[in-house]
């Protein structure tokens, strides 16, 4: 089944061949391998993640899908800074620490794509007091942005 | 900088510990919290005083004997 139709798919194509600079990684975890789901886990949602994921990946040459598992690749997932899933890591020409946890279905698919298209340029269109007052941040910081697909 | 897109539905631990009720709702350090689109400098603001060192409290009142 195709979550995007042929006219957004279309859209979504030229924004990424017009836009993209760097190439991306859709680093994505699931919450387990193959069909076993372990109890509390939402494995249809990480389905639709997955297939999301794998259709975006389709439209675009500079954008590259890596399917990983939190279960049997808990390394990895501890290198990307994952804890929970369904996760998806943005990574460009540098890891700008960018995760969606979640399937990106609805709004959150509009999201998935300005995020892979600001980590592709590797800069947002913030303004320049608002990077200085970044830069100059006694310390790390970490934004967990609430979202919902409706 | 970690930044983090959380579908609130799909992990309401998440959403209760940081009594998400609307979206979006920014969470900064655990601490600080941004609900809504607000103007970046007001953004900024609030990730400033997330990233900033707790301030030391002076005392409410001094208590004379």
């Amino acid at each position: 089944m195709a979550f995007l139709n042929e006219q957004d798919a279309g859209f979504v194509r030229k924004r990424l061949a017009a836009e993209m600079v760097h190439d991306v990684r859709l680093v994505f975890f699931a919450p387990s391998t193959g069909g076993l789901a372990l109890p509390g886990e939402d494995w249809e949602m990480a389905e639709y993640t997955r297939q999301i994921l794998k259709e975006l990946s389709g439209l675009s040459e500079r954008l590259i899908m890596e399917e990983h598992s939190m279960v049997s690749e808990p390394g990895l997932a501890k290198e990307y800074g994952v804890d929970r899933a369904p996760a998806i890591a943005i990574v460009g020409a540098e890891d700008h620490g960018v995760r969606f946890y979640g399937m990106p279905g609805g709004y959150e698919f509009v999201t998935l794509l300005e995020l892979i298209l600001d980590v592709s340029k590797g800069r947002t269109p913030l303004s320049p007091d608002t990077l200085e007052a970044l830069a100059n941040l006694p310390s790390d910081v970490h934004l967990q942005v609430f979202v919902t697909p409706t | 900088m970690r930044t983090d897109i959380v579908e609130a539905n799909e992990f309401p631990d998440l959403a209760q510990r940081y009594n998400v009720y609307a979206v979006p709702k920014t969470v900064i350090n655990g601490t600080e919290e941004v609900v809504g689109a607000v103007p970046e400098p007001t953004f900024v603001q609030a990730v400033a005083s997330a990233a900033a060192p707790p301030a030391a409290h002076p005392p409410d009142r001094i208590l004379l004997p």
